[in-house]
């Protein structure tokens, strides 16, 4: 008995110090640990649709052009900028040569054919609408393609810099079919491993990179955690090397430890309040009156938009790390209206629009919000701040998934909700704004905002674009059927050490030159 | 004997049947669109007719339910929508993580419980009764998510004795894997010990109190030798009873015990699996689980029937 315990305490004795020793020193790790905060869909460029996937593709699978921090766009495995000629309706893109995919095989312009051609027809491909302007893709010599369009579309480069400009190895793909996501194989510093899904995607420096020198870690362990304290937590502990998403609360204090870099972007998504204008029984149905002052009288919109004060609710519920705003196109973008002043807060003249809609006496309304926390404080700010002007918004938290349906089927007066943004501005106004727009849920229709949208997609140059939507935008924001409020920043927080970090306003995290010092 | 077990294996294929409609019927009563959740944001109307085409979302409801029932009968539960593994091989792979997990919970659960119980049995009504008490009633109030934190915040991010989280195969490394379990485990065994530390507590007093713990004291036997082997023994009984019961309790707990350390068990796949409307895996998920209880219990039937022949002799028409 006695001889037993004994063994016993002595192997729990022996168990416990090798558990505690072990890794107590780890020297410059050549694995990089990096926390997602969900997991990504499938890993097919073709068939990905969620946020988070780009950021693995942006380790391992690289697009024919590229973005900056300043959102200007460059090559990344085309050679030069599109050449663009037969009055837009032509695009010519050299690629860059000697380019390998991961599996050895080359880039060559028949592949980049594949690509496009896969992304375009096959079913079930998420990327169809984004190239729905190219009718056919030709290859005019080993090292260059031509795209031939049924209009000039000026985002084309634009598209391209992200999943629909991702070109895959055409062996790996005939082979795996629509289950290329499980072991996707494209051109990257990095090549894909494995993948355990709820837990971590892990990649290794690929041997057929133009560019090794880009790559400074072996391996790449993207791990996803969902919770905001427990990536936080882990960050702290050493257990992950560089978080996405870091809260703007969590951000001040992380910044005043010291030890690590908190980068922080404005990023092109802009969040708002969508108002329903003329949406009844659907965005499928014709449009109908909902009988309401919010949707019927423009006094009252303005009223609730002079009601807000933008800068309070971002110190509010952001901690004043997010980026106010009054337009659907980011300050850090090329195409920003540096003219144009947002409205400030003006509770007297909110009252008295709302006295002239005859509605002296306020006017309460329903205000559909996502049901999380920082949904709620956003959607609590602005209900304090209307109530003031004599509203009285009443706050519906609805989970995510059912709200976007709800919207979608015309049973929302207000949605306070916003949009992942892309570079290109046409692609975060365009199908919201533009009559029949895939996302235009509120039902707002005006010919003259068409015109001018539309034709914002055929000119190339930026002055002219921006004037475009600078002229388009004067007519939506007095429309007010989404009230823009503020762009959400991105956060991302790793060790002081790392260095090389470029924070581009996508949010994406590009491990690709970074390097411990 | 014959007749009992079919007649019992009819009721099981009855009840398994109903499942699947419960099953069917649920996942297909949760509000949104499973095309536009999949979608996300950014799809058109084009993308989401190829989705509900693609999946069948579009065929009415009884068509969807037959033709998923015959492709479950065949053992083919389909494959996630979300990253096209199939839904077996993503149950097979997580199954394993969480029954390790509920396995070393239990030992931790058994390991504070019973001692702890014992103690406040023998020395009842005094300081190291209120202490054990005290604690228990802690062990259940103390909320999974909250200790969890603490514990990271504590051993992890302070300390630095243990990874803050994650999961590694026991096979591929085991000392990496035993630090991995220990804060989770230690989470969900807790508040399982909570309760069994009462029950222990009951039962000993119970047992203690008995005639033939009297006799074996009067013959001589020294205190230890008679807690220990006289009275745990018998005191024991309705603990594994309740632990038993403790099950699912153990299961739901794992769900948020397995977010807070990232462990990739079946309690986030379930959870993800609903959130992302992952049709085919919520399906498969809830029924190989609820088979899993048919099963079990079916064989418990039997088994009771084997040991206490009254049982069958009773269920006989």
């Amino acid at each position: 008995m006695s001889v037993t315990r004994k063994a016993v305490c002595l192997a729990v004795g022996a168990l416990a110090a090798l558990i505690l020793n072990a890794g107590a020193a780890h020297a410059q790790k050549k694995t990089l640990v990096v926390a997602l905060n969900q997991d990504p869909d499938i890993l097919d460029p073709t068939l990905a649709r969620t946020y988070v996937g780009r950021i693995i593709f942006s380790h391992i699978c690289e697009k024919l052009y590229e973005i900056d921090e300043n959102l200007r766009i460059h090559p990344q495995l085309a050679a030069e900028m599109p050449a663009v000629s037969d009055g837009g309706k032509t695009v010519t893109i050299k690629l860059r040569r000697g380019v390998k995919f991961n599996d050895g095989t080359p880039m060559t312009a028949e592949a980049v054919r594949f690509s496009l051609e896969r992304h375009r027809t096959m079913k079930g491909s998420n990327r169809r609408s984004e190239l729905d302007h190219v009718t056919a893709i030709e290859v005019v010599d080993p090292a260059t393609v031509r795209l031939r369009l049924k209009s000039p579309l000026a985002p084309l480069a634009a598209i391209l810099t992200d999943r629909a400009g991702m070109p895959v190895s055409p062996a790996a793909a005939e082979k795996l079919g629509d289950k290329f996501g499980t072991a996707p194989v494209c051109v990257g510093p990095w090549q894909f491993v494995e993948r355990i899904p709820q837990d971590k995607i892990v990649v290794e420096k690929s041997p057929h990179y133009f560019d090794p020198s880009q790559a400074k870690f072996d391996r790449i362990v993207f791990r996803i955690i969902p919770d905001d304290n427990v990536r936080l937590a882990n960050l702290r502990s050493g257990d992950i090397d560089v978080m996405h998403l870091v809260a703007p609360t969590d951000a001040t204090s992380l910044r005043k430890e010291g030890r690590f870099e908190v980068s922080n972007v404005t990023g092109l998504g802009y969040n708002g309040i969508t108002i329903n204008l003329r949406n009844k029984n659907g965005k499928t149905q014709a449009p109908g009156d909902l009988g309401t002052p919010l949707a019927n009288d423009p006094r009252v919109r303005e009223a609730l938009e002079l009601a807000i004060d933008r800068e309070a609710l971002n110190q509010v519920a952001w901690d004043g790390l997010y980026t106010p705003g009054c337009t659907a196109i980011a300050p850090n973008s090329p195409f920003f209206d540096r003219g144009r002043k947002c409205p400030g807060r003006d509770v007297a003249r909110a009252k008295k629009l709302l006295a002239e809609a005859g509605l002296a006496g306020g006017y309460g309304f329903e205000l559909v919000i996502v049901n999380n926390p920082q949904q709620r404080r956003v959607g609590e700010v602005i209900q304090g701040m209307a109530r003031e002007a004599g509203f009285g918004i009443t706050l519906t938290p609805k989970e995510f998934a059912s709200s976007l349906k709800d919207n979608e089927d015309g049973k929302h007066q207000a949605f306070l909700i916003g949009w992942s943004g892309r570079v290109d501005p046409d692609h975060n106004i365009h199908q919201f704004h533009a009559c029949g727009g895939s996302l235009n849920e509120t039902l707002a229709c005006d010919e003259k905002v068409d015109a001018l949208l539309n034709k914002a997609r055929e000119v190339t140059d930026i002055a002219q674009r921006t004037a475009l939507y600078r002229e388009a935008s004067d007519v939506l924001l007095a429309r007010r059927n989404i009230l823009y409020l503020y762009f959400q920043n991105y956060i991302v927080a790793f060790p002081k050490n790392l260095k090389g970090y470029k924070a581009v306003p996508d949010g994406l995290i590009r491990i690709k030159g970074t390097a411990w010092q | 004997m014959i007749e009992f077990l079919v007649r019992r294996a009819c009721i099981s294929a009855i009840t398994l049947g109903l499942i699947t409609v419960i099953v069917f019927a649920g996942v297909r009563m949760i509000p949104g669109d499973p095309a536009r959740v999949m979608a996300g944001t950014d799809a058109d109307a084009a993308g989401l007719e190829e989705i509900r085409a693609k999946y069948g979302l579009d065929d009415p409801i009884p068509v969807q339910y037959l033709r998923w029932v015959a492709l479950a009968l065949r053992g083919d539960f389909g494959e996630s929508i979300r990253t096209r593994h199939s839904v077996a091989w993503t149950v097979a792979t997580k199954l394993p993580i969480t029954i390790e997990l509920a396995c070393v919970a239990i030992l931790v659960a058994l390991a504070l419980a019973i001692p702890a119980g014992v103690l406040a049995a023998v020395r009842r009504n005094t300081a190291w009764d209120v202490v054990a008490s005290a604690v228990s009633l802690c062990g259940v109030s103390i909320p999974n998510f909250w200790l969890g934190i603490m514990l990271i915040l504590l051993v992890s991010v302070r300390l630095g004795w243990l990874p803050a989280s994650g999961f590694v195969p026991l096979l591929e490394d085991p000392v990496a894997n035993v630090k991995r379990m220990i804060m989770p485990a230690l989470v969900l065994g807790t508040a399982l010990a909570a309760v069994l530390m009462r029950q222990t507590r009951n039962a000993m007093i119970e047992v203690l109190s008995a005639d033939y713990i009297r006799t074996a004291r009067s013959k001589g036997l020294a205190g230890f030798a008679v807690v220990v082997r006289h009275a745990l023994r018998n005191g024991l009984i309705p603990v594994v009873t309740i632990l038993g019961l403790q099950m699912g309790a153990l299961m739901s707990g794992a769900v948020v015990t397995e977010s807070i350390f990232v462990v990739p068990g079946f309690g986030r796949l379930i959870v993800e699996a609903v959130f992302t409307r992952d049709y085919p895996l919520v399906q498969g998920v809830v029924l190989i689980t609820a088979s899993s209880y048919v099963l079990i219990n079916l064989l418990v039937d039997v088994s009771y029937s084997f040991l206490n022949p009254r049982i069958r002799i009773r269920g006989r028409p």
